[in-house]
Order: structure tokens, then C-alpha cells, then sequence
């Protein structure tokens, strides 16, 4: 059974006719044309893939959204919707131009009901500005992306977000009760909702992680967590890598479920101290952030459970936070590693986003050294690794076409062996353009062509965020027009 | 021949396959015949839904009741869905694990029969329900062939998630043949408190346990009636009775009781006890939603602050609350208003709204049914009526 995919219309409107509609529906304010702000929106974090949208549009309502998104099928020209550009997997890149929806004077927090858990928001709604807006009430929102002072929650319900305290808490998707979603033919439908177990499918579910292929999401309702009443925060400090991922098999094994398990290695750490002066040990080939939260009470005997299972793993040391404002310091160090990488001289990096078992954590760790010494890479590491999630960071200059195309094969063959090992390509990036090529490798053609149904439910001319996700069709002869075949970050590197 | 009676249904031949393959054939077999599939795990809730529109076979799962690997130190389990709840406990007992979702009759009823009405109990309130832990399906589809979506590892968004799309899609988009699990070591501890409390105190008493300082994982509410039907014992002299509960390490749920008996002090409650067994009372209570002497079980989701107001105007009886969830059960001889009918009458399904008032998604919900399943083989009628 094959699946039709209608193309854009024959004659493509002029990029005047375009942007004219456009200012009709939002206003001139709301537009961006020049070639300068397209360079802006030409990727997100994947750097390696880019294409210049027509158009960039701000809608500050679901009824902009609807007007943007008929206009565009009456057009015949492609829309993608866009929160933050943090994502990391070329999910922003709009393939085949087009209007770049882009949602971030969408940030009104609609509504905070404590009592009953949820609340609303609008999609440009920054992560973190909803989790201060609930800290009066000892509440906060658990999905915590390391870019979480930036990302956006639609970012995160597009692509089903993780982030340090997912070990405990879950993802995105465990934290958001419904949608409103514009569909691409610029229906608008409610999925959920602030009540529990309505009757029917959980569209809100199959929603959440789609990558913008179903829709955009103009409205989000999200669970409210509460505080945890204490934590005890530890650094487990380590003179290999083995001990350190021994320790959290360990830590797992013993029954613990801490709310993050976090590892930065010997290289990630140099860049971190060099920009935080936090005090890390230089010498240590591997540190684990160790945390629990919960009630206090019980709480310092499980803290203790662990550094044992740290000592045993032979751990050179063990700290302890102990204050909230070194906790923080800590996290913010975590958290912004990323941002430190440029101290390790690179002008570029790629960040990787595969998933283990979390006892193949030692074989993956190897793996990942042994690539960086067969591509002569530097690769640091900075990863939620009580989930499995591993985050090899490879660094590289893309003015040199030959470091591109090392890259691109060391990330293939990490990737490869993660799922050789049983897990996954992604843990929380998406599959954006960068991975697409890896879904055959996931799944059977059968299973890609039923994703392809499913998407032809919501999204039948694949004209809302094309060239996402699956491969061309899941396998029908479809041809791409837009992203090259094998490798679509070459495009850019060539 | 074992046969199967759906409502007032003609009987159903059972086929119980042996593979998977198997069902792939039963599934182009019945499609070509323009037959109906309808799964059937442990039948505890045959009767759930609207009548079987079309003539078919019951499709019997409980045959694919493998474990497929449990790889216990990484917290995952893969099983065939035919398992039953009770086996599925069973081999995580052995490694002091758990699937911390509530399900009734576990002795017969399946992880697929379960995946399929999205079922949970009373500790929904701390643990979440099966959206939470299902991290990989597979399942046969109207072609007739396998396909599976997610994976083995806690965290993978590789693909769209059928996962989601199949809990609580009452077995209308395909069998489920094989789940993967996230499960979660057992709970060093736990404890239960329950007392009695006058219909004017509900409402105060449930904002009270929401702001608790102790964290419960269950807090359930029960009308006298339900408490006694549940057979848990003489409810205490008020009309409602609440039970608590929490499980954490030793520590912490002693230190949680202990508050919770605090807090409780000045309240308007009444004889306030702990339950000898805690998980006897979650049990008790999620049968409940299988008593067979009721003739109407209706399930409502409403904001959880409206709890009291809504048992307040329920008719004097059986009815039972996960009461921070806001999900409320109602049996009777009538309807209750609201919600879903979970059990109904055959001669009233075609009156009254058994799936309740269809939320906004509704017409969404029916594309997706007729893009997926086009010749409608999957449990046809029982969801979407009349087709």
C-alpha cells in the first residue's frame, strides 16, 4: 500500500506575494525578510545542516497560526514551526523554504492552578520562566533541558525533551496533559486537557515528540511537580571512566533511583573549570554528579548508600554540597557545559544524542574513546548517564571539509554501535534531518510505513516540517528534493 | 468451541494463536472476509464499550505469554502482551522489582487487556498510570504484519510514539503483541491511614492532604457503601471514609505517617487508623471497578478540587474516588451523569452516551481509526459506534 504525497503547487508564489500575505496576518512587525535575519533561522543547533526560510513570521495567536498555515497550503509552500532553535537534531531547519513560524512572542503563561496541578501556556514560553513563575507556590515544572534558560516549552513537546532530572522524573511527555494543536490544513483541535483518562486515542501522546510533523502545538497543558522538601547532592570524583559508569550500574542495581546521575569527563571538565573556577579535579579522568531529592527525612541514609557504591567503584573521592548555593553552582556548571566547550579551541562542535542499556555503559564509553582515536578527534563527554544517555561532544573546524566528513563518520559509528548495544540514536534531540538515515536501521520498512500512515492522518501533503523524521515515505519512492540522500549534513559540508 | 459473547452479540469463535505470525494470518483472514477482530486477554472487561458491529473472531492473546528478556539492572522488561498482571509481578518480584500500576482480577487479566483501557488504581496518584512505563510496543496492524515503535531504553524518541497511541485505544488500532516496561525497585516500605470523615469536612479534609507536607502515592476516597463493598472492614460512622498512603524507604514513610497523624489532629476527621495491609486496601479498591453486582459503572475525570462538590451530588451509594486525580467511579442501577460508562446494561448502550461526551478530539480520533484500520477490522463498533 502506497501513500500519496501531494506536491507543493506547480507554480511557486514570489517571495513578494509571500511576504505580503504575511504582513497582512501579523503585520509588518511581526515579519522578518532580510537575508541577514534568514541566516538566523537557517538551523538550530546542528550546524551542519542549514536551509534560509522565504519568510520568517511571529503570530502572537492561534488565529494568526491558522491564517499563516492556510495561507501557506493556498500557496503551495512548506511552514515549520520554530521555539528557541536549541534543538540539536536539524529540527528547525525548514526544508524546501518556506514560512518559518516562528513562536516566541507566544509566551504568555495562561493560567497556574495548584490545586488541581496544571497549567497553561503558550508555546514560545521559556522552560525555566514557568518553573520561576510557579517557585511562589513550591511547585515547579520537572522537564529540565539543559538549555532550559532558553528552550521553549513547544520546543519541548516537539521534541519530547529530556534533561538531567528525567532519571527520576521523566520527559516531557509524562508532563503535559493536552495540546491545542493547529492542524496543516488550519483546523485547530484541543487534545486533553487539565482532567484525567478522557475516553478515545491519546492524541496528546502521539503529539508530543512528532517534531512539529502533526501540526503546531499553539497552546500546552503541563503537570505541575512539587519541590522536592531537601536534596543531598555528591561528586563522585574517579581516576577511570570504567569505575565511574560501574558506580551508576551500581547505584541503579541497588535499587536507588536517584533524580540525576550525571558524568563529565577529564576533557568536558578542563573547559568547565576553565570558565567556572568551580574547583573540579584536572587530573580525574571522570566526575559524577550524584543527586537525590525528596523528603528529608531517610534522605541522608540513601545519600550514603551511594558514596559507599562510589568508595567501592573506587572512587578517589567523594564531596558533598552543603549548601544550596553550591549545589546550584554545580548544576549551573552541568548545565552550561555546552557553553564552555569553545575553551578547548574548536570553532565548532557536534553534540551526539545516543542511548545505551544502562549497563552498557562501560562498553559505550570505550567505544566512543577508541572512535576519537580512530578519526583523530577531540571528543568530550558531558551525559545523563543514569539513563544511558550519552552525549559524546565532537569538536572540529567545518572550514575543513575533511574534519566534516570525520565527524559525520565517527558520529555514525558511535550512533551505530549504540544501537548495536540495544538502545537508540536519540534520547532527547529528535531525529530531525541530522538522523534520518538511522530510522531504517531502528526499524523495519513495515514499521516506517505505518509511522508514514499515522503522519498522513494529520499532516496528508507532508507540508507541516517536511523532510523530518522518516525517511522519504518510509521507503516508497519518494524523491527528496531538498535534503541529500545519505548524509544530510554533507550539504553543507560540500 | 469456545466461543466469546460480546453484548447482545452473536457469539464469537475464539482462535488463541501460538505466534505471532499466527495472528497476522488471523488478522488478512478476517480482513478478507470483511470480518471483525476482537482481541481478548483475560475477558475481565468484555463488556466494556458499544456492541461488536461486525461478525469475527475473538482474538485469545494469552497464549503469547513469554518473557522476552529482563535485563533486571536496567529497570526494562520486554514481555508478550498475553501475559497476565499476576505472572508479570511474579518475575519482578524475583528481582525485588515492580510495574507500580494498579490493575483488577490479576490473575487473569493481561498486560495487553491493560495497555488496551489504559487501566490503573489507586496509586495512579504517585506513580503515574502505563503512559509512564510502556517504553516499546509491538503490535500486528489491519495488514496483517508486525510493526513496533519505541524501544529497550528508558529514554528514546527515535520515531513517533505508538506507544501512546495504543494505551487506551481499547484494541481498536491493531493486537498488541509485545510491550517493553520501564519498572521500578519495590518499595522498601509502606503504610496506609484511613479515617472517617462527614460530607461537609470532604472538601477542607482533600485540600488539606493536597498541601500535605507528607507525599502520598494513593489518596482515595470512599462512600461508606464502597468501603464495605470492598469488604475492608466496618467503615467508620461517617459517610465517607479517606485512605491514605505511602511507600518509600523505611524512614521516610514513618516520618510521613507520623506527620500525616499530625496534620490530622485538628481536622474534622474520625477514627483515624492504619491498615493493617496497605496493599490489600489499593487492591480492594481497584476491584471494585469489576464488582459484579453493579448494573451501571461510570467513570468521570473532573478537576480534582471538585471532587467533594462532585461525590456531594453523586446519589447516596457505592462510589469511590482517586481523589487528587479527580477520577471518580460511580455504580448503581442508573447512570451516573458524566464520564464514561465502563459498565452499562446491553438494552441502555444504545441510549445512552457509553463513551461519554465526546471530547473535542473526537473527530480527529475517528481519522486516525479510519487512516490506520481503513476497513475497520480492529474491535469494530466498540469505540467509535454504529460503523
Amino acid at each position: 500500500m502506497s501513500t500519496t504525497l501531494t506536491k507543493a503547487a506547480p507554480a511557486a508564489p514570489s517571495a513578494a506575494d509571500l511576504v505580503a500575505r504575511m504582513r497582512a496576518i501579523v503585520g509588518p512587525d511581526n515579519v522578518l525578510t532580510s537575508a541577514a535575519d534568514m541566516a538566523v533561522y537557517e538551523c538550530d543547533g546542528f550546524t551542519i545542516a542549514k536551509t534560509k526560510p522565504d519568510v520568517v513570521v511571529f503570530p502572537t495567536s492561534t488565529e494568526h497560526i491558522v491564517d499563516i498555515v492556510k495561507a501557506c497550503n493556498e500557496l503551495g509552500v512548506g511552514f515549520l514551526a520554530r521555539g528557541a532553535g536549541t534543538s540539536l537534531a536539524g529540527g528547525c531547519v525548514l526544508v524546501g523554504g518556506g514560512v518559518m513560524i516562528a513562536l516566541a512572542r507566544m509566551k504568555r503563561i495562561l493560567e497556574v492552578n495548584v490545586r488541581d496541578r496544571y497549567a497553561v501556556v503558550e508555546p514560545g514560553v521559556v522552560n525555566v520562566w514557568l518553573t520561576n513563575a510557579l517557585k511562589p507556590h513550591g511547585y515547579h515544572y520537572a522537564p529540565d533541558p539543559s538549555s532550559q534558560g532558553a528552550c521553549t516549552i513547544g520546543g519541548n513537546v516537539a521534541t519530547n525533551s529530556g534533561g538531567p532530572h528525567t532519571l527520576k522524573y521523566g520527559v516531557t511527555v509524562n508532563h503535559i496533559l493536552g495540546v491545542e494543536l493547529v492542524l496543516p490544513d488550519g483546523r485547530v483541535v484541543t487534545c486533553g486537557g487539565p482532567t484525567e483518562d478522557g475516553p478515545g486515542y491519546d492524541l496528546t501522546g502521539t503529539v508530543v515528540g512528532s517534531e512539529g510533523t502533526f501540526g503546531v502545538v499553539s497552546k500546552v497543558w503541563v503537570r505541575l511537580t512539587r519541590n522536592p522538601e531537601a536534596y543531598r547532592t555528591l561528586l563522585g570524583v574517579f581516576e577511570t571512566i570504567d569505575d565511574a559508569t560501574n558506580t551508576i550500574s551500581d547505584i541503579i542495581g541497588a535499587g536507588i533511583v536517584p533524580a540525576a546521575l550525571e558524568l563529565l569527563d577529564k576533557t568536558m571538565l578542563s573547559a568547565v573549570e576553565a570558565a567556572f573556577k568551580f574547583g573540579f579535579p584536572l587530573d580525574a579522568e571522570a566526575v559524577v554528579i550524584m543527586e537525590v531529592d525528596g523528603l528529608a527525612a531517610g534522605l541522608q541514609e540513601e545519600a550514603d548508600r551511594i558514596e559507599a557504591i562510589a568508595k567501592k567503584n573506587k572512587a578517589r573521592e567523594v564531596r558533598k554540597a552543603t549548601t544550596e548555593a553550591e549545589r546550584l553552582a554545580l548544576w549551573k556548571a552541568r548545565k552550561q557545559a555546552f557553553g564552555t566547550i569553545g575553551r578547548l579551541g574548536y570553532p565548532s562542535y557536534c553534540t551526539q544524542d545516543g542511548v545505551v542499556p544502562r549497563t552498557k555503559l562501560p562498553e559505550i564509553m570505550r567505544h566512543i574513546q577508541a572512535t576519537a582515536k580512530k578519526y583523530a578527534l577531540g571528543i568530550c563527554n558531558v551525559f545523563h548517564a543514569g539513563d544511558g544517555n550519552v552525549h559524546p561532544i565532537l569538536m572540529f573546524d567545518e572550514r575543513y571539509p575533511d574534519q566534516v566528513k570525520r565527524v559525520l563518520d565517527a558520529s555514525h559509528e558511535i550512533l551505530a554501535e549504540c544501537i548495536n548495544l540495544g538502545g537508540s540514536v536519540t534520547g532527547e534531540h529528535g531525529i530531525g534531518v541530522e538522523k534520518i538515515d538511522f530510522m531504517p536501521l531502528m526499524f523495519t520498512p513495515d514499521d516506517l510505513h505505518y509511522m508514514v500512515r499515522l503522519r498522513t492522518a494529520f499532516n496528508p501533503d507532508n507540508r507541516c516540517s517536511p523532510g523530518k523524521l522518516l525517511p522519504t515515505a518510509g521507503g516508497c519512492a519518494e524523491p527528496s528534493s531538498s535534503v541529500s540522500q545519505t548524509k544530510p549534513g554533507r550539504r553543507a559540508a560540500v | 468451541m469456545d466461543t466469546v459473547s460480546i453484548d447482545d452479540a452473536p457469539p464469537l469463535p475464539v482462535r488463541r494463536p501460538a505466534t505471532v505470525a499466527d495472528v497476522g494470518d488471523l488478522v488478512r483472514e478476517a480482513r478478507a472476509a470483511k470480518h471483525g477482530v476482537y482481541p481478548v486477554g483475560g475477558r475481565t472487561t468484555l463488556d466494556v464499550g458499544l456492541p461488536p458491529t461486525r461478525p469475527g473472531v475473538a482474538l485469545d492473546t494469552t497464549a503469547l505469554n513469554r518473557v522476552i528478556d529482563y535485563p533486571a539492572r536496567d529497570m526494562t522488561i520486554t514481555v508478550q502482551a498475553g501475559v497476565t498482571i499476576a505472572a508479570l509481578r511474579a518475575e519482578l518480584a524475583k528481582e525485588g522489582q515492580w510495574l507500580p500500576v494498579d490493575v483488577a482480577s490479576p490473575e487473569r487479566a493481561t498486560l495487553g487487556g491493560a495497555v488496551a483501557l489504559n487501566q490503573s488504581g489507586p496509586r495512579r496518584y504517585g506513580y503515574g498510570t502505563l503512559r509512564d512505563y510502556v517504553i516499546g510496543i509491538s503490535f500486528v496492524t489491519d495488514d496483517g504484519v508486525e510493526v513496533k515503535a519505541g524501544g529497550r531504553v528508558v529514554k528514546n524518541v527515535a520515531g513517533y510514539d505508538l506507544m501512546k497511541l495504543q494505551i487506551g485505544a481499547v484494541g481498536t488500532l491493531g493486537v498488541v503483541t509485545q510491550v517493553t516496561l520501564k519498572v521500578k525497585p519495590k518499595p522498601e516500605a509502606s503504610a496506609a491511614v484511613a479515617f472517617g470523615c462527614s460530607a461537609d469536612a470532604l472538601g477542607p479534609v482533600l485540600d488539606l492532604l493536597h498541601n500535605s507536607k507528607s507525599r502520598p502515592v494513593a489518596v482515595e476516597v470512599a462512600s461508606a457503601d464502597a468501603w464495605r463493598a470492598a469488604d475492608l472492614g466496618p467503615a467508620a460512622d461517617a459517610p465517607w471514609v479517606v485512605a491514605v498512603g505511602f511507600e518509600e524507604k523505611a524512614a521516610t514513610v514513618a516520618w510521613q505517617r507520623t506527620t500525616l497523624l499530625d496534620e490530622l489532629k485538628a481536622a474534622p476527621v474520625r477514627d483515624v487508623a492504619d491498615a493493617p495491609d496497605p496493599g490489600k486496601v489499593w487492591a480492594a479498591l481497584t476491584e471494585l471497578q469489576l464488582r459484579p453486582e453493579s448494573r451501571f459503572i461510570g467513570k468521570a475525570g473532573v478537576p480534582p478540587s471538585t471532587v467533594a462538590a462532585v461525590l456531594a451530588k453523586s446519589p447516596p451509594g457505592l462510589v469511590h474516588a482517586h481523589a487528587l486525580n479527580g477520577v471518580v467511579w460511580s455504580h448503581g442501577d442508573a447512570p451516573a451523569d458524566g464520564g464514561v460508562l465502563r459498565r452499562c446494561p446491553v438494552a441502555d448502550k444504545k441510549k445512552l452516551p457509553v463513551w461519554g461526551k465526546p471530547p473535542a478530539a473526537w473527530d480527529l480520533m475517528r481519522h486516525v481509526k479510519t487512516t490506520l484500520d481503513p476497513d475497520n477490522v480492529f474491535n469494530p463498533g466498540r469505540l467509535f459506534g454504529g460503523v
